[in-house]
């Protein structure tokens, strides 16, 4: 969020609005001469906007991660609050690096450029990160698309912990398939997976959940053309509110084969699979696939 | 004011800080053994003209000025008279910000005024319109040491 748009929403004062404003000037002077190791009095508009909106993302997160209210900032030495709120930054890249490093050692059989480039640039982002001046900042590409997006809201490191901790689950359910069967479901899905930027998880859990919302055996992917008509049948006529039920039902017996059991992984598997609802109630009464047949 | 002016960074010189009374008097101090001084009205007319040139050149200034600076580099050249001064150290004031945009912050604030007195004092011969026309390269050359006739 912009630096106006952050303090304009803050439920404060005008008086206090203007005194948190005031403090923020005095951090930005003091990041001006800093950054500039007191070379320059002057800067270009838009490094002073950087810093400030630096300034406010550090302290933002800091509030919100504590469960501050932004009133806080105005009690005590605005410097003092900006060190805290940096030490808790440095501490978020170390973990950070910890997921990065995690991420890495747990790459699916399957290739893919996108996602090997991805974790590469991403090792690059912690050489080039300025956390002390440009904290809000991403300083390399993420090509590889995940099942769900990371907000662009999310800035900095909060951005790169967000997608992180996203890679950690789609990988952690694409280690329980067979690669053979990953392969092909991908294949069919696009015939080049491995190097276009496409997700390899989804097709994986589409077929998961279809397979099991079906109550065919876990643990296989493809579906046979007898199979694929079954599925779609019993999901034709289905209301919306029951897709949904079947699909989260499906993806919480997925996470479990799959031995997900941290909570929020298991989540953003369900909240994945939810996801399908609208596909499925386009596409299957008018003939349409969303899962895929190998047969 | 306009929504720009309301903004925490706004268009105007709201946040950045005026040549202080005491700052003056320090720096007519300085001047006035050259026979050179700023008169408050004057002084008020050079803050003026500061945010002029940091906003057409893009620039924030936070603290301080670069005036100071400007008046201790320059005082004592042969080239001002007391009649301009107020007139040249404005338009040295307008260049120096110019400089800053034009060399992509890398030279310093130290390096650009040394830069600007080393040709003003030397080919430029106290010219404030070579000094107009010189190019980044060439203040950055003036800046090094490496007086060059043909640095523009």
């Amino acid at each position: 969020m912009q630096p106006d748009a952050w303090l304009a929403q803050l439920d404060l004062t005008h008086g206090e609005r203007n005194l948190l404003a005031s403090r923020l000037w005095s951090l930005l002077r003091r990041a001006v001469r800093q950054y500039t190791q007191g070379d320059s009095t002057s800067v270009p508009r838009e490094l002073a906007e950087a810093l400030l909106a630096s300034l406010c993302f550090t302290l933002e997160r800091y509030c919100t991660l504590g469960g501050l209210p932004a009133r806080s900032l105005l009690d005590g030495e605005p410097e003092e609050w900006l060190d805290r709120a940096q030490e808790r930054l440095r501490a978020d890249v170390e973990n950070g690096k910890r997921l990065w490093a995690q991420a890495c050692a747990g790459l699916p059989p399957l290739e893919s450029e996108a996602m090997l480039g991805t974790l590469r640039a991403i090792g690059g982002f912690f050489d080039r990160y300025n956390a002390a001046f440009l904290a809000q900042e991403i300083p390399c590409m993420i090509d590889y698309p995940l099942m769900l997006p990371v907000s662009d809201a999310m800035a900095g490191i909060d951005f790169i912990q967000a997608y992180l901790r996203r890679v950690l689950a789609e990988n952690r359910l694409l280690a329980a398939f067979h690669p053979r069967e990953e392969k092909r479901v991908n294949s069919l899905c696009c015939a080049d997976y491995a190097i276009l930027p496409v997700n390899l998880c989804l097709p994986v859990l589409t077929n998961a959940v279809g397979r099991e919302m079906a109550g065919f055996t876990p643990g296989k992917l493809l579906l046979t053309g007898r199979e694929l008509a079954a599925l779609e049948e019993r999901l034709s006529g289905l209301e919306r509110d029951a897709l949904l039920e079947a699909l989260n039902a499906a993806a919480r017996k997925v996470c479990a084969y799959a031995g997900i059991t941290d909570a929020w992984a298991c989540g953003y598997v369900c909240l994945a699979a939810r996801e399908l609802a609208p596909r499925i109630l386009a596409a299957v009464p008018e003939g349409g696939h969303v899962f895929l047949s190998g047969f | 004011m306009d929504e720009r002016e309301k903004g925490l960074i706004p268009a105007t010189g709201f946040l950045q800080t005026e040549l202080s009374s005491q700052t003056l008097e320090r720096c007519n101090a300085l001047s006035e053994r050259f026979g050179l001084r700023l008169a408050l009205e004057q002084a008020r007319e050079l803050e003026r003209a500061r945010l002029r040139a940091l906003e057409d050149t893009g620039r924030i200034e936070l603290e301080g000025g670069v005036l100071p600076k400007l008046i201790y580099a320059f005082c004592d050249s042969p080239y001002l008279e007391a009649d301009t001064y107020a007139e040249t150290l404005e338009a040295l004031q307008t260049l120096f910000y110019a400089f800053k945009a034009e060399t992509h912050d890398a030279l310093s604030d130290d390096e650009v005024i040394e830069g600007m007195a080393a040709a003003f004092h030397g080919p430029a011969q106290g010219s404030l319109e070579y000094l107009e026309g010189l190019s980044a390269a060439g203040l950055y050359r003036f800046s090094m040491g490496r007086e060059e006739w043909d640095a523009t």
